[in-house]
């Protein structure tokens, strides 16, 4: 079945003029990470930041 | 996600070690465990919620009237806290063990999950007193405790167990909170299960970047303030830099040229060697002249100052003999004039005896006997001496005062000693100076006739420029090293300007495009939650209207389920209107729908598990429950019913090609034929409630609860 929670995101996101990748990116990394409680997210921060600034330094 | 084995170990009814395959090459989905009440199906349904989540609940039960909250069971304790140990095992067994083992298989790969007990003690009291311990083995790796329970989450999230582990007690529960105002627990699950807190905790992650972000760009803001007057700074230091470079090329340029006119003249001075050498000699022998003319000016003037004392030594050669002689006499010569004031002496007191001599005694006054004796004696006396007189006169050439007053004389003329060696020394030496200035003289009027006057003046002049050269050249080299110092000191404070001026500028940048990302990616999460709620919402209500419609045993009557913005249900029928008053079994074929479409708008990729299904549905809705999800679906459907529930018999009849596997869960007792051999001669002894099978002889305990699984041809 399609995944209407990523083409909402992804069209979102475009809107925002964001990159189409770099919003496949983050939303599959979200998800993959989404059982981990808040408090325990440090790591998960520093990789999404990681993340974004890689997605900058491609474009 | 398929469950491919079960492992239990003295878990509820389940004394000993029990296995459970589901593995098949058959495509259908369905599974199913029979049992009347008390063997386990329950049980089983919990012993893999414990083994994913390490807790399992009791029921809701009505007790007077009122529901009861439900409660963690215990894995040891009393019967009334409904431990989930096996009672044998507990109280009988040497050690106590229990332990579930899971087996699944997905697209990303195989999971073992091992949830096991042990006790340090024998009958232990609670839960405190044992080691509870969680392995998972996913590929080639292996977790225990907290990363163990992190990787089950991303097969089996615990926060929406309720959408794959679905009992008919949860069921009604949902109705109620479908049907009713209270939509909090509802509301909360629907999006777990349609992933949102994914989006909101991503959203929380971004806050917190962006938190960070504008930090690092307040920091920024004010690094380039200062890089603004770090560069002011820098550029004042290049130009001292630059000036200082200038100077030292300059003072090294000055270096070169001068070295290079010291080695023109070093080199010109070179090629009259031969003459410089005569020059140097001059010089050398002009030096040691110079030297030698001063060293006999020295030895002349000592040599004067002794040639001055000479003549004592000439003269005293011939008045050394007259000192001797006078100095020999003037001993004779004292004793001479002492014996001659003697005998004066004497002739005086003899001569005025005599004048004075009257006859009378001048103390008595009586008349001296013998005088005439005694003058005679006294002018022969006289006339001795005056005789003894004469002969000394005649003895004396000078008398003693003379010859002291003559040696006197003598002795202010005589040399001191060593005189004459000092004085020949000093001739010597004169001598000697003489002849060496005489000398030198000769040989430098001889070496200053092969030195030309003009070439002395011109390797003068060379001479000279070298000299001046070489102290220019160190003058030039000590300048040059404090121009290099100053140079460093400038180029370092430019390197430390420009670096701060530098750096502050670099990092805004980034962070300003950093931040701005982060803006719009938090803008696309509150869009997309907005967007996401209304479109999940009509997709649900899609798919729950599908499952309704197929479950349902009037589908001419409805038109499917409607869904308002809070999930809050109703079914619509084919004239638009909602049913008012449905019954049971349509509510929970409601739920089941509405449970189903949201798992499948979610993705949530889990084998379901229903525990007791058919609790509230009547025969038609129990028939079109399994009728539709025991279709391929791609997803496992395991249902743990009641024998009253669901009949064995019947079911595998009308199900049989959609059922991969059954069992049937028994207590030894329930069985009236051989457990073994399936014989029907059986003996049965009621009173030692033991069976006996006649055809294999197996003999087993009817008394026993401890549940046998069979499985069930199909």
């Amino acid at each position: 079945m399609k995944d209407i929670l990523k083409d909402n995101f992804v069209k979102a996101g475009k809107k925002n003029k964001l990159d189409e990748s770099l919003l496949i990116e983050v939303y599959d990394y979200l998800i993959r990470t989404q059982y981990v409680l808040p408090g325990e997210r440090e790591a998960i921060q520093g990789q999404l930041e990681r993340l974004i600034k890689k997605h900058m330094v491609k474009k | 996600m398929k469950l491919e084995y079960l492992f239990l170990r003295n878990i509820g009814p389940f004394y000993g070690d029990h296995t459970i395959d589901l593995v098949s090459e058959k495509k259908s989905n369905g599974f199913a465990f029979f049992a009347d009440n008390g063997r386990g199906k329950t049980t089983l349904y919990n012993a893999m919620k414990w083994c994913l989540f390490g807790t399992v609940k009791t029921r809701v039960r009505a007790v007077s009237g009122i529901k009861t909250t439900p409660r963690i069971r215990p894995i040891v304790g009393v019967e009334s806290d409904e431990p989930l140990i096996n009672n044998t095992a507990y109280y009988g067994d040497e050690a106590t063990e229990m332990s579930v083992v899971l087996i699944a298989s997905s697209e990303k790969g195989r999971i073992q999950v091992t949830r096991e007990v042990s006790s340090r003690s024998k009958l232990p009291r609670n839960d405190d007193e044992l080691d509870i311990n969680t392995t998972v083995v996913f590929g080639d790796k292996s977790s225990t405790g907290e990363k163990a329970q992190e990787l089950i989450e991303t097969f089996f999230p615990n926060t929406l167990q309720q959408f794959f582990f679905i009992d008919g007690e949860a069921l009604e529960e949902y109705t109620d909170m479908l049907e009713n105002d209270n939509l909090e627990g509802l509301k909360e699950d629907v999006e777990s299960v349609l992933r949102l807190p994914a989006l909101f905790r991503g959203k929380s992650d971004l806050e917190l970047i962006r938190m960070s972000t504008k930090a690092k760009l307040k920091t920024a803001k004010k690094g380039e303030k200062n890089a603004s007057a770090a560069q002011s700074e820098a550029a004042k230091y290049q130009r001292k830099m630059n000036d200082a470079r200038k100077k030292v090329i300059k003072i090294q340029n000055r270096i070169t040229t001068t070295e290079n006119s010291l080695k023109d003249v070093t080199n010109k001075m070179n090629q009259h060697s031969e003459i410089a050498a005569h020059v140097e000699k001059v010089k050398e022998v002009k030096l040691k002249l110079e030297a030698a003319k001063k060293s006999l000016i020295r030895s002349a003037g000592s040599r004067k100052m002794y040639s001055e004392e000479a003549w004592k030594i000439l003269i005293w050669k011939r008045a050394e003999a007259k000192y001797k002689e006078y100095n020999g006499q003037i001993g004779a010569s004292q004793n001479l004039d002492f014996e001659i004031k003697t005998c004066k002496i004497n002739i005086k007191n003899y001569t005025s005896d005599l004048k004075r001599l009257d006859g009378i005694c001048s103390k008595c006054g009586q008349t001296l006997p013998d005088i005439d004796a005694y003058i005679a004696e006294l002018k022969n006396k006289v006339v001795d001496e005056k005789k003894k007189l004469t002969e000394l006169n005649s003895g004396v050439q000078f008398d003693s005062d003379e010859l002291t007053t003559r040696l006197g004389r003598l002795t202010s003329i005589k040399p001191q000693r060593g005189d004459i060696d000092r004085i020949k020394n000093a001739n010597n030496f004169w001598s000697d100076d003489r002849s060496l200035v005489k000398n030198l003289e000769e040989k430098y009027d001889s070496l200053n006739a092969k030195v030309t006057k003009e070439a002395t003046s011109k390797l003068g002049d060379l001479g000279v420029r070298k000299g001046n050269f070489d102290q220019t050249i160190r003058r030039l080299k000590i300048e040059c090293k404090a121009a290099e110092e100053e140079l460093s000191i400038n180029e370092n404070k430019f390197n430390d300007w420009e670096r701060k001026a530098g750096y502050s500028s670099g990092i805004s940048d980034e962070e300003w495009k950093l931040e701005s990302i982060v803006n719009k990616l938090i803008s696309t999460i509150d869009d997309t939650v907005i967007s996401y709620r209304q479109d999940a919402r009509e997709k649900v209500e899609e798919e729950a209207s599908k499952v309704f419609m197929e479950v349902t045993n009037a589908p001419q009557a409805y038109d499917g389920i409607s869904l308002d913005n809070n999930f809050r249900a109703r079914i619509k029928l084919k004239s638009g209107k909602f049913v008012t008053a449905p019954s049971s079994g349509m509510k929970s074929m409601m739920t089941i729908s509405i449970i189903d479409g949201l798992r499948r708008v979610s993705g949530l990729d889990a084998p379901i598990f229903f525990d007791t299904p058919g609790r509230s549905l009547d025969e038609d809705h129990k028939r079109a429950m399994l009728d539709y999800f025991w279709r391929e679906h791609n997803q496992q459907f395991l249902i743990f019913a009641h024998s009253g529930e669901y009949k064995i018999d019947a079911t595998l009849r009308d199900f049989g090609s959609r059922i991969v596997k059954a069992w049937e869960l028994t207590w030894p007792g329930d069985h009236h034929n051989c457990i073994e051999c399936k014989s029907e001669e059986v003996m049965h002894s009621k009173s030692e409630q033991i069976a006996t099978c006649m055809s294999c002889n197996h003999k087993w305990d009817t008394s026993s609860a401890h549940t046998i699984i069979t499985e069930l041809e199909i």
